[in-house]
């Protein structure tokens, strides 16, 4: 069995210290294998954001062991976590697009992340808009585009570099049902391709219906951890 | 990535052309402020040291207290002969230089002018218009008058009578070039004859300058060693252009109109750092999540410092061109009706623009603690 693209061991998050301090996580263990979507819902403020920001590297891990592709976070200073964000695709409840870029301009700022030289980005960006069935809207500004289309734009940013790891916060929220299956089959396929896994915040039972393990959290613990079933 | 701030700056701005061209536009002003007070503090001093580089001279000599051309203190007749006698001397200039009262001959009003006057044939001058027309002020009465003066004196032409004070009136013999300053409205040229009758002095009285010509081939600095160590320490002799120097080193630290001059640069400089501020810090507080997202994406610190720096040059540079036109156009109407030179130099164009990128560069460092407060985390909240 290949490493694990995601290793979460004994994690407990606090977003106060001190004697007053309320865990926002307690002992969280979670794996992401190769291949696998994984989708975790809980109620409001059952620590499921913080739990992707720490996967995400966009916090310092306070307590047990957080893994990304191999590279412990723990200790990471900020340029550690930068090279480590570099590495996965997110994708956000509100896209936070630029309105001055059109789409086309914003996956091409995106792939300056990544390695590739400018002269070969022409493909890949048509062929990513192709996929999200957005070629006609390449040169179109976000006030242009319809809220769908928008949140399409936000998923091409995410995998334009083919991360290894997606972490997205509820990405069909936007979506009309046809374009949210179409959003999660490109998910699942491209990190696959990739050789890489997805963890969805959401609680959509679309998205859900896709994924092979769903994880429930409750006041910051793990209450449930199941591989879904095939129907 | 090396463009990619750049490209990205440029496009946040250009998306809203009207928040660009009013942000523009309030760096243009602060531009155009720095040009004018910068152009007035020049004006000032290089206007109040029009003369000296015109006397042609190796040495000009005055009193020592003559701190600046405005001080009327003068010096005495026979130090022209103490100089003269010096070997290496070839000639020794006296040059009358005082301010009277002409009356105009239309109003009757009296208006303020300044005479100079010397010998007819020393050439003491190198102003337009003067070589050609020295000779007449071998004419008792003649005077030469500037025609740069401002408009002041009433309609002056060839053959006009000028009375100066309750003197018998001069004949206006013709023109000559030299331009007000900020003491005087105009100048009067005259022979030293004409100068010694109409303020009633004999011959033989003090001067105000000693224009000192020496033989070819004779070291100033030499020569005004030995100079100064053969008259007594009542005597100062400075080059023209130690004159000139020191004339607009006086008016800038010294006279209260050119300290004002260069705060008020000061505060054109402030006024632009706050307004170039402002445009980035909208700018920013507009797309803080965007920022944030990029740095939730892996772009760094340092990516959004350079595309806020970016930001702050090109604002800079898109609102300079205009505030260096408007400075164009205000030198040359406000010379037109002052009379006063403004001159925007290479260097001094130069020098506004520095400041613009500097001004730019003050406002983004400012600018910049509000960009990195955004927190990649909360673009998950």
């Amino acid at each position: 069995m290949s490493d694990p693209i995601v290793e979460v061991r004994g994690l407990s998050y606090s977003y106060e210290t001190g004697p007053h301090a309320k865990g926002v996580l307690t002992d969280v263990d979670l794996t992401l294998a190769t291949g696998e979507l994984v989708v975790i819902t809980g109620p409001s403020g059952s620590g499921k954001t913080t739990l992707l920001t720490l996967i995400g590297a966009l916090r310092s891990v306070q307590t047990g062991r957080v893994t990304v592709g191999g590279r412990d976070l723990h200790g990471l200073d900020a340029r550690g976590q930068e090279e480590v964000r570099k590495g996965i695709g997110f994708i956000f409840q509100t896209h936070n697009l630029f309105d001055s870029l059109t789409a086309e301009q914003t996956l091409h700022l995106a792939m300056e992340l990544g390695s590739q030289p400018p002269a070969a980005r022409g493909d890949q960006i048509t062929g990513m808009l192709a996929e999200l069935g957005l070629t006609e809207r390449a040169r179109a500004k976000p006030a242009q585009l319809s809220v769908g289309q928008r949140q399409r734009v936000a998923v091409a940013r995410a995998l334009i570099n083919q991360p290894r790891l997606v972490l997205a916060d509820e990405p069909t929220a936007s979506l009309d049902a046809e374009t949210g299956r179409q959003v999660v089959d490109l998910l699942q396929r491209r990190t696959r391709a990739a050789g890489g896994a997805v963890l969805i915040v959401t609680h959509d039972p679309r998205v859900i219906e896709a994924a092979d393990r769903v994880v429930r959290l409750l006041d910051g613990k793990i209450m449930a951890n199941n591989r879904r079933l095939a129907p | 990535m090396r463009g990619a701030p750049l490209r990205l700056a440029w496009q946040i701005l250009a998306h809203r052309r009207g928040r660009l061209a009013a942000g523009s536009a309030a760096v243009a002003l602060a531009v155009l402020i720095m040009f004018m007070e910068l152009g007035f503090f020049h004006g000032f001093s290089d206007s109040q040291a029009l003369l000296p580089p015109r006397f042609e001279a190796d040495l000009v000599l005055m009193d020592w207290r003559r701190v600046h051309l405005n001080e009327w203190t003068e010096l005495p007749a026979l130090r022209l002969a103490q100089v003269a006698a010096l070997p290496g001397v070839a000639e020794v200039v006296p040059v009358y230089n005082t301010a009277m009262t002409l009356r105009d001959p239309l109003t009757r009003q009296l208006r303020s002018i300044n005479t100079l006057a010397f010998p007819p044939d020393s050439q003491a001058l190198r102003v337009p218009g003067l070589a050609e027309l020295a000779g007449r002020l071998k004419v008792r009465g003649n005077v030469l008058f500037d025609a740069r003066s401002r408009a002041i004196y009433g309609p002056v032409t060839e053959g006009t009578l000028v009375t100066l004070e309750n003197r018998p009136p001069l004949r206006v013999a013709g023109f000559f070039e030299l331009g007000p300053n900020f003491s005087h409205d105009g100048t009067l040229l005259m022979g030293e004859g004409t100068y010694l009758a109409a303020t009633g002095r004999p011959p033989g009285a003090p001067v105000d300058f000693a224009l000192v010509r020496l033989r070819p081939g004779l070291e100033v600095a030499t020569f005004r060693r030995q100079l100064l160590a053969a008259l007594p320490p009542d005597t100062i002799a400075l080059t023209p252009e130690e004159m000139r120097r020191r004339e607009v080193a006086y008016t800038a630290t010294v006279v209260p109109t050119g300290i004002i001059f260069g705060l008020a640069l000061a505060v054109g400089f402030v006024i632009g750092v706050i307004v170039c501020y402002q445009v980035l810090f909208n700018e920013i507080t507009d797309h803080l999540p965007q920022f944030a997202t990029l740095q939730a994406m892996g772009f760094g610190d340092g990516f959004l410092r350079r595309i806020v720096l970016h930001q702050a040059w090109l604002v800079a540079v898109i609102g300079f061109g205009p505030g260096l036109a408007g400075g164009w156009w205000l030198y040359v109407e406000l010379e037109r009706r002052t009379g006063i030179v403004m001159e925007q130099t290479p260097g001094r164009v130069a020098f506004v623009f520095g400041l613009t990128l500097l001004m730019s560069f003050a406002a983004s460092l400012l600018a910049l603690r509000r960009a990195t407060q955004s927190d990649p985390a909360e673009v998950f909240a």
